[in-house]
């Protein structure tokens, strides 16, 4: 009974976000009762859908195969995490989470929303139930997860072994809030547009749904890259895959929006662009769930897909975008003109990276979308590698990040390049030592490296300078300086931490491209091979019997330049009941720095292929989105997102002392 | 499922309650601009902090408030925030009944009310055997599979079955299916061969010897495919290959293994053959033995090995019991009852009664 009361209240879920949209956009002038109706609506939709993603959860933990989707994507002898998490590793599943987490941003609005005006709330929350309405329609009448089996079948198939990972539970949620999350903004672009308030305070206003959903992303993707790094056995960590660049594509719009909202929020400018920015993020996100759900893209991504399906998103997807834009194209006019700066000032900086932003995102979109089109067209079937992006991608980041230090030194309306430049040069001039540095340890190779390297630590050093700066350090006393650092707000700590998180993540991107090593060579039991002084032997293969697996692990031993050993197991699985082979590539982390081996089939009687990697600083890269993901959160904690909380006494008191 | 009505009903009851009493929630005599007048007073403080820790100078500060002074003067002029205009709680009151409306009418369309939940513990297995024949059970699987030919798992669950009761040309049919839905691998090419073997009477042709030498190929330890092989060779008199075949085994062989005896036999009854000596010429009884036994032992190394259906436990038992006798069936049955899930070991273990073990 639990699985059909859980399909009953998604239903009512449904029935629920059509009268929250309805009596949203019917009345959403006469705040009162209406206003009210519409919270609510939004909080219990939440509730809802919650009721009934517990109740498929249920199903798939109890292994209740007459829910047909237990069936087909779960297996009795499944490890109990894997049953959980299989609950979203399908289309149906997944798309229930889609809704689950819509509904989540629109209660959270809701609830966390007494400082919003009631028009502009009940038209966010009218917009966002639109979408919960649209997609659980989509999800009810196409793609329900709780169709069911009669009678109901002995057993599961099983979860495509490759999601059989912790990276499962955490991966796809923290995407979902990120990619969904934009929805909020969206809707508030949406709600702007209708009733013609587009101003700072709007900026401010969706200032905190599209950090922490920003933030989420950044999580959501840097997870998903080391989890196919670990995982697929490639040993790489970004392939420019199509679904890959469709996570990619809203975090660099989301990017540009961080940036240009705060134009918005401070000087009333860029209002159009912000708008406009808000809708094509969200836009993005669509398309990738069309590109991921069509199965027009075959990847990890697409489980069972029917196209019936995608063309009901790309429907979906041309209602959405379509709408916003034609609101947007008959109501942009009407919109004031904000602020005047001049061209070096902070405004022109973050204008600067808009269009560094909005070209890379064009330059991704491009390169993801024409492969497709010309099929399409000529059904001539190309793919663009990675050649293609790194090219068009490095050369519009380079610039990107060579101003990064620049923009925070910037004052607004006007600036002085010179006198920002000065006080730059600490950080120019300890880039210009690391670097050379580095280039001499190096013995000063032909390479790109140490110019990459030096633009990482650029970006480090200018976000140290930065906080340096407005601590007043060198320029104060030591007690000042602190008193100084204490009371900067959280949101210039958030901006430099997430800065320094860039220039990280590029250092790891600079030294696992750069300097790893690769070898790949057959292997017999007994023999060493030398990888960039380290010595890794192979100690033999054995049979591993895992819960729903049988694996052949190679057992290897890691010797280290500075004479320490540490074992390594790298496994190739058979799962029982897909009969489906995965690789568990072995990995040892040394400091930052990885050493990843594949363990491959089997060389002549007793030899086995071995593909190795030395992998320098490759931790970096995560190490950075972390930080960048940490700084959005910290941000969030800033005072000035609590408008209208009362303020604390101690500050209160500071006051009267200035 | 009256149960589920219940509360279905009470669910909606909760949520409509939940809505009606919001908007019962007296309006507030709110400003409508309140947010906004918070927001440019926090701009205000945003404008102090900055002096304050050095991010803009005096004069910077004092052209911001100016600006910001300009924003709240159009802002009180442009205000269009007026009172509620009259109430709207009747069309909504409407809508609350329509809500309801939609969800059970959605529901009654989509929904099935009349299918209990099955988890799998809950699940009876020991009743399912005893209402379901074997016989019912293909034909269902038989009826899903004309609906769904593509579904490899189908296949799969029936071809032993078909084995085991002897539909032999089924059983064919069935791993072909198999062979052309999932890639080639060794085990399934070897029970296509021998599906086949049993089809044509016990002999092997062409096809059958081509089958097998793919899957010997395909994994240099497979043990049932090379068994078949050697056996086939032996009776073609193809002794040298036989003689290595059997070699092979022996190589590969641990040692321990039950069907280490069998290949010694069959290698010697090939050397024989080889040195062309009249001493052990290989009778038909004889190669056909060990071609039995060469089955037989193939199949207790895989169940031994990586487990099996309760088809396959039974085919070994019967096989078992009909070659060595009822202690060596015995100690197979245990095998097979340890190794198997709890629903399929009713199955064996009736089985087993009925051959009196």
């Amino acid at each position: 009974m639990i699985i059909e009361l859980g399909h009953f209240a998604f239903v009512l879920a449904f029935a629920l976000a059509l009268a929250q949209t309805v009596a949203g956009f019917a009345f959403w002038q006469r705040g009162g009762a209406a206003s009210h109706f519409v919270q609510q609506a939004a909080i219990m939709q939440f509730v809802l859908v919650g009721l009934a993603f517990a109740a498929l959860v249920q199903a798939f933990m109890v292994s209740d195969f007459s829910v047909r989707l237990v069936y087909e994507h779960s297996h009795s002898i499944q490890p109990t995490l894997y049953k959980f998490t299989s609950v979203w590793g399908n289309h149906e599943g997944s798309m229930l989470l889609f809704v689950l987490t819509l509904a989540l941003f629109g209660a959270g609005l809701a609830a966390f929303s007494r400082n919003l005006p009631d028009d502009l709330r009940t038209l966010v929350l009218s917009t966002q139930g639109l979408m919960v309405a649209a997609f659980s329609a989509f999800v009810l009448f196409t793609s329900n997860p709780f169709w069911r089996a009669d009678p109901a079948p002995m057993d599961g198939t099983e979860l495509n072994p490759i999601l059989q990972d912790i990276g499962l539970a955490i991966h796809p949620p923290l995407l979902y809030l990120g990619y969904v999350g934009f929805s909020i903004c969206f809707s508030f672009a949406v709600a702007a547009l209708i009733s013609g308030r587009i101003d700072a305070a709007w900026a401010r206003w969706v200032r905190p749904w599209t950090l922490a959903s920003w933030a989420f992303l950044t999580l959501g993707i840097a997870m998903g890259s080391y989890w196919a790094y670990y995982e697929l056995g490639w040993g790489g960590w970004w392939f420019w895959d199509p679904v890959e660049n469709a996570s990619f594509m809203p975090w660099l719009a989301g990017t540009a929006m961080l940036h240009s909202a705060i134009v918005m929020e401070k000087r009333n400018a860029l209002k159009i662009w912000t708008v406009f920015l808000a809708i094509i993020t969200f836009s993005l996100s669509l398309l990738g769930t069309f590109l991921v759900r069509s199965g027009i893209l075959t990847s990890v991504h697409s489980f069972a897909s029917d196209p019936t399906r995608g063309t009901v998103i790309l429907a979906m997807l041309a209602a959405f975008v379509g709408g916003a834009f034609l609101l947007f194209a008959l109501r942009a006019s009407a919109l004031r003109s904000g602020g005047l700066f001049a061209p070096i000032s902070r405004e022109g900086a973050l204008i600067l990276n808009n269009l560094f932003l909005s070209a890379a995102t064009a330059g991704v979109l491009v390169g993801t979308l024409y492969p497709l089109v010309l099929e399409a067209l000529t059904g001539a079937r190309i793919t663009v590698g990675a050649p293609f992006f790194d090219v068009t991608f490095g050369a519009l980041m380079v610039p990107l990040l060579l101003l990064i230090p620049f923009g925070p030194f910037l004052a607004w309306k006007r600036s002085d390049l010179v006198a920002v430049t000065q006080r730059l040069i600490g950080a120019i001039v300890a880039t210009l030592v690391v670097t050379i540095i580095v280039f001499a340890l190096m013995g000063f190779p032909v390479s790109l490296a140490p110019i990459g390297l030096g633009i990482g630590f650029w970006v480090m050093f200018g976000a140290i300078a930065e906080i340096a700066d407005k601590g007043a350090i060198g320029r104060a006393s030591l007690a000042q300086n602190w008193s100084r650092l204490k009371g900067l707000p959280r949101s210039v700590w958030s901006t430099a931490i997430a800065h320094f998180g860039v220039g990280v993540t590029v250092i790891g991107i600079v030294c696992a491209t750069a300097f790893q090593t690769e070898i790949v060579t057959s292997m017999r039991q007994g023999e060493s091979v030398e990888i960039a002084g380290y010595t890794v032997h192979y100690d033999g293969e054995r049979l591993v019997e895992g819960p729903n697996y049988m694996a052949e692990q190679g057992a290897f031993r890691v010797t280290t330049p500075w004479n320490t050993t540490r074992g390594i197991t790298s496994e190739r699985r058979v799962y029982a009941v897909s009969r489906m082979p995965t690789t568990e590539a072995g990995i040892n982390t040394y400091g930052f720095t990885q050493m990843y081996i594949q363990f491959g089939e089997r060389f002549g009687a007793e030899g086995r292929v071995v593909r190795l990697w030395y992998k320098p600083y490759v931790l970096l890269i995560w190490l950075g989105s972390l930080i960048m993901a940490g700084a959005g959160f910290l941000s969030l904690t800033d005072r000035r997102m609590r408008i209208g909380a009362p303020q604390s006494a101690r500050r209160k008191q500071s006051e009267p002392a200035q | 499922m009256h149960l589920l009505w219940l509360f279905a009903a009470l669910l909606t009851l909760t949520v409509l309650a939940a809505l009606y009493f919001a908007m019962r929630r007296p309006v507030m005599a709110e400003d409508g601009d309140a947010p906004t007048r918070a927001f440019l007073r926090s701009q205000l403080e945003g404008i102090e902090e900055d002096l304050r820790i050095g991010r803009i100078s005096d004069t910077e500060a004092v052209a911001a408030r100016a600006e910001l002074a300009r924003e709240v003067m159009r802002f009180e002029r442009e205000k269009k925030h007026e009172a509620a205009k009259g109430s709207v709680r009747l069309p909504m009151l409407v809508a609350l009944p329509l809500v309801a409306l939609v969800a059970f009418g959605t529901y009654f369309a989509i929904g099935r009310a009349d299918l209990p939940a099955q988890p799998l513990a809950a699940r009876d297995f020991a009743a399912d055997q005893t209402h379901v024949s074997i016989a019912e059970a293909v034909a269902q699987v038989e009826a899903r599979l004309v609906e769904t030919p593509n579904d490899v798992r189908g296949w799969r669950a029936l071809a032993p079955v078909y084995m085991q009761m002897g539909r032999y040309p089924e059983a064919a049919n069935a791993f072909r299916r198999i062979l052309a839905l999932d890639p080639p691998d060794a085990e399934t090419e070897t029970d296509l061969a021998e599906a086949l073997i049993m089809v044509n009477d016990g002999m092997a042709d062409d096809d059958v010897i081509a089958l097998l030498r793919s899957a010997a190929d395909r994994d240099p330890m497979h043990v049932r495919s090379r068994f078949y092989l050697a056996g086939e060779l032996t009776r073609r008199e193809d002794y040298d290959e036989a003689a290595a075949l059997w070699q092979y085994l022996l190589d590969i062989a641990v040692g321990t293994e039950p069907w280490v005896a069998t290949a010694r036999s069959g290698l010697a009854a090939a050397q024989a053959g080889t040195t062309g000596g009249s001493l052990a010429e290989p009778t038909p009884d004889a190669t056909q033995e060990v071609m039995i036994r060469g089955m037989v032992e193939g199949l207790a190394a895989r169940l031994y090995d990586e487990g099996g259906s309760a088809a396959e436990w039974m085919q070994l038992v019967r096989s078992r019991l009909v070659i060595d006798g009822a202690d060596a069936a015995r100690d197979d049955l245990q095998r097979g009852l340890a190794e198997l899930a709890p629903e399929d070991r009713i199955a064996l273990e009736a089985f087993a009664q009925e051959l009196g073990l």
